[in-house]
């Protein structure tokens, strides 16, 4: 019935603000895992690899950093899309780097702020040794209030794991 | 009395302390003060920017993390060395990867901004880059070579010998970042301080410029105390002043009136004087001493005018004044001068003049006699013109512009200046060649100031000048006009017993002499005492009564008097004084006087005193008729026919025969020559009454214009009219042989003997 599959759209377009959270049908990694998120409560995990974050809808933010002499442009999902995938519900998070390093982030900061989960830097791709392979950028150039200390540490490069509590 | 210097005599006034420039000075010292603090701000904001970049890169932690990383790869390449056949090559990558990610942290351009880069630094960085070279070779992107257990040992061993550098190098960044710290530290502590004193250097400004201000404001304070004392001892000054100068002035017009009533007396009795047999030397020491008495009178006028202008004290009486009449009058005293000096004269008046303006007749003619004589005076050839125009107001009251303009000598500014100055003429070389007291222009602009106007000037040296009086005066019916005063001749009045009562015994011989003169009996007292007394004894028909005397004043006398039985308690009392107030007028009123005689007396006032009281009234006087006509037959023919037919030309014969020396216009004449004012002035009356009665309208008015002179006219003038009332006579006989009334084709005129050499035989 050529007719139902544009008003089932209309729908789900209607109610996608209201579905919360969206639960995106996940195919099983295939590549190298890059990214894995815990579910603290459950002991679920979801692994990603690089081609299942490309899938999600990417985000391009360019911004200046601490790390860099000068406004880069980072490229990604956003933190949040990536949550939703793995059908994160919660309200902490602990960002859990290559060399161990370890910071909390509310969840609510992936809701305020379009967080990038980068993975191209400029459009490449970013080795272990220049921070990648996943890099989490929020947009400090836009909003002043996050250029403090406490956004420059939650954000992690190296990022390889996240736990929800 | 406080001079005026006395008020500027005691201490000087406070100045106010310069604090102008103080105040600019402290503003300017507070402005540096705030710049300083913003300055120290700014760099402690800066300080603190710097410390949050600090913390977000974490400079010691990097150090420390490249250590441990080295180690964890130490490790990493140990356990794969244990069993290279088996090892964790993803594990090694990851940890090798990691430890290089690390080595940017700790170059020398991302510490540069926190501490100085040491050798220390550069060494062991170019080791480690160094390591990586070789290390890429087997764990880089594009690793050429294997990495099997030797070089998993090599490596290894290579990682060995840098421990102790990387570890010395994490200790020198926490030294580094320490020492920065410190330094830092002490930066914001000495900002603080330099904060710490600029806010106190503010406060104690602020604490400097309140004093300032406080001082400042009790200085205004005394300031305004030091001015408030000082208006008022001015203004205590100025009460003194002012105080003093009215004592002045009342002190002149005592004076000047006190001088008046003896000089009357003088006057009076060289008036007398020339009633005797005299010679015809003796008759010109009279005239001279006659003409200078008038003079001097004359002047005492003027300082009277003055100074009773001055103390406010000079009183108008506004009554209904023919314009024209006023006018006609003026011409005619002012065109003998005027000719006398080979002057035209010319009076223009506009069309729209009201007929009859309510004023003070006598004071307006004053005024307008004094700019004509003027400008006559200082005019030598040319005209002299009055001009009398309507300048504006309303219909109710308009207001009349009086030009007085002649083509003499003129005034330079400097003059105009001081023209209405008291005492000031022209100027020196003037006042000794035209003479007079200076009063005259401001006792003018007083008079026009009380009538609510004013007198201005304009002059040109050599051109002439023109003088304005600007008045505006309430027009009136003609309808409004009081009936011309009848004529009364003295002898109508019958011979009356007079009690005269003055302490001055000149007034009391003057007293006497005119009323004698005048056919009455005169009894003298010399105070009220014996004036009520004489009352209680004897019989008068009137009292003269002096208001001021010793013993008993003339108020209390004619109250004693009235107190008396009939019919000395209702004798006609007619007050006698010099200050002719109305409140003395009414005063004596109120105590039971019938009348009031201003001093001097003057002989046709007494006359016509007498004559209100004793004299039948008699019938009013037609209507004016055309006044260029010489005669007016509708009068003469009401005065005579109900008389016998022919009488009237027997007494115009009469009139006109000079034989009878006490025939008016002889004694008229006689008068003028010799400048004798009081009796030409009866003179005058007496001819006008029989002019009147005559029909010899012209000659009655140049009497009445000859009566009303002042004495200062009177001397100016008399010469000029001595012509003046012979050509008329001549004139007016020629008048009455055209109209028939009189046959006589040739008649003597009168008074033939010229000016100055006739008296009277």
């Amino acid at each position: 019935m050529p007719t139902r599959r544009p008003l089932l759209l209309t729908l789900a377009a209607v109610a996608l603000p209201l579905a919360v959270p969206i639960v995106w049908a996940l195919d099983a990694p295939t590549g190298r895992v890059v990214l894995t998120i815990e579910f603290k409560a459950s002991g679920r995990k979801v692994d990603f690899d690089m081609a299942m974050l490309e899938k999600l809808p990417q985000r391009s933010l360019t911004t200046g950093t601490p790390w860099y002499p000068k406004p880069r442009t980072f490229t990604g999902p956003l933190l949040r899309d990536v949550l939703a995938a793995a059908g994160a519900s919660g309200t902490q998070l602990r960002l859990i780097a290559l060399n161990d390093f370890k910071v909390g982030m509310p969840v609510s900061d992936a809701d305020q702020y379009d967080v990038v989960l980068a993975r191209l830097l400029d459009g490449q791709p970013m080795p272990v040794r220049e921070k990648g392979p996943l890099f989490v950028i929020y947009p400090y150039d836009s909003n002043p209030e996050l250029q403090s200390e406490l956004f420059f540490n939650r954000s992690a490069w190296q990022l390889r794991t996240i736990e929800v509590q | 009395m406080n001079s005026p210097g006395d008020v500027f005599a005691g201490r000087p006034l406070p100045r106010p302390p310069n604090t102008k420039r103080w105040i600019w000075v402290i503003v300017a010292i507070l402005m540096a003060a705030f710049a300083g603090v913003g300055v120290v701000q700014w760099q402690q904001l800066r300080l603190l920017n710097s410390t949050v970049l600090y913390d977000s890169d974490n400079i010691v932690w990097s150090f420390y993390q490249v250590e441990h990383e080295l180690t964890r790869l130490q490790h990493a390449l140990a356990e794969a060395a244990r069993d290279p056949a088996r090892m964790d090559r993803e594990t090694v990558q990851m940890r090798y990867d990691i430890f290089v990610s690390r080595l940017s942290h700790i170059e020398p351009e991302r510490t540069a901004p926190y501490f100085p880069s040491a050798s220390i630094q550069t060494d062991v960085l170019a080791r480690l880059r160094a390591f990586v070279a070789d290390a890429d070779l087997h764990l880089g992107p594009q690793a050429s070579q294997p990495l099997d257990a030797a070089a998993l040992r090599w490596l290894g061993g290579r990682l060995e010998s840098m421990r102790l550098s990387v570890h010395d190098l994490a200790l020198w960044g926490n030294e580094s970042v320490g020492a920065q710290a410190a330094a830092r530290n002490a930066a914001v502590r000495h900002q603080n301080r330099i904060a710490l004193g600029l806010a106190l250097f503010q406060a104690l400004l602020t604490v400097v410029f309140a004093l300032i201000v406080v001082r400042q404001l009790r200085a205004l304070e005394i300031r305004g105390q030091a001015l408030e004392q000082l208006a008022h001892r001015l203004h205590s000054a100025h009460h003194d002043a002012e105080a003093a100068s009215r004592t002045k002035t009342a002190f002149l017009a005592n004076m000047s009136h006190e001088l008046r009533t003896p000089f009357q007396g003088v006057l009076g009795m060289l008036a007398l004087l020339r009633e005797g047999p005299l010679t015809q030397e003796q008759s010109a020491q009279l005239r001279t001493a006659t003409e200078s008495a008038n003079h001097l009178l004359a002047l005492l006028n003027d300082v009277l005018d003055a100074s009773t202008l001055e103390g406010a004290h000079l009183r108008l009486f506004p009554q209904p004044t023919s314009l024209e009449r006023l006018l006609d009058e003026v011409e005619s005293v002012m065109s003998s001068p005027a000719q006398n000096k080979g002057l035209e004269l010319k009076v223009i008046r506009a069309a729209n003049l009201p007929d009859t303006v309510e004023a003070d007749a006598k004071r307006l003619k004053q005024i307008l006699f004094n700019l004509m004589s003027n400008a006559v005076k200082f005019t030598d050839h040319g005209t002299v013109t009055l001009e009398v125009s309507v300048g504006g107001g309303t219909a109710a009251r308009p207001l009349l512009l009086f030009e007085v303009r002649d083509t003499g000598i003129g005034m330079n500014r400097a003059t105009i200046a001081r023209l209405f100055q008291r005492f000031s003429q022209g100027d020196d070389s003037t006042s000794r060649r035209f003479g007079g007291t200076g009063l005259g222009l401001e006792i003018s602009r007083g008079i026009a100031q009380l009538m609510g106007g004013d007198i201005d000037v304009v002059s040109v040296p050599g051109a002439g000048s023109r003088f304005t009086l600007r008045v505006a005066l309430p027009a009136r019916a003609p309808e409004a006009l009081p009936p011309p005063a009848p004529a009364l001749p003295l002898s109508h009045t019958p011979a009356l017993r007079v009690l005269v009562v003055d302490d001055h015994p000149v007034n009391r011989d003057y007293m006497q002499a005119l009323l004698t003169h005048f056919g009455h009996s005169v009894t003298l007292s010399a105070n009220g005492r014996q004036a009520v007394d004489a009352v209680a004894q004897g019989s008068f028909d009137v009292v003269l009564m002096d208001l001021h005397m010793p013993i008993m004043d003339g108020f209390d006398a004619t109250r004693a008097i009235r107190k008396l039985p009939p019919p000395g308690g209702r004798v006609i009392i007619v007050a006698l004084t010099a200050d002719a107030f109305r409140e003395t007028r009414e005063a004596a009123k109120r105590t039971g006087m019938n009348d009031f005689l201003a001093k001097p007396v003057q002989p046709i006032d007494l006359a016509e005193c007498l004559a209100r009281f004793f004299a039948p009234p008699a019938p009013p006087a037609p209507v004016t008729p055309d006044p260029t006509a010489w005669i007016d037959p509708s009068r003469a023919d009401a005065a005579f026919s109900a008389l016998a037919p022919g009488l009237h030309a027997k007494m115009l014969a009469c009139f006109f025969d000079n034989d009878d020396g006490s025939a008016a216009a002889g004694t008229l004449l006689a008068c003028l020559a010799s400048g004798d004012q009081t009796r030409a002035a009866s003179a005058a009356h007496a001819l006008r009454g029989a002019a009147l009665n005559l029909g010899l309208i012209r000659l009655a008015e140049t009497a009445q214009t000859i009566e009303t002179l002042d004495a200062a006219d009177f001397a100016a003038l008399a010469v000029d009219l001595y012509a003046r009332v012979r050509s008329e006579m001549s004139a007016t006989h020629d008048a009455c042989v055209r109209a028939g009334w009189i046959a006589t084709p040739a008649p003597r005129a009168p008074g033939t003997s010229a000016p100055g050499t006739s008296a009277p035989p």
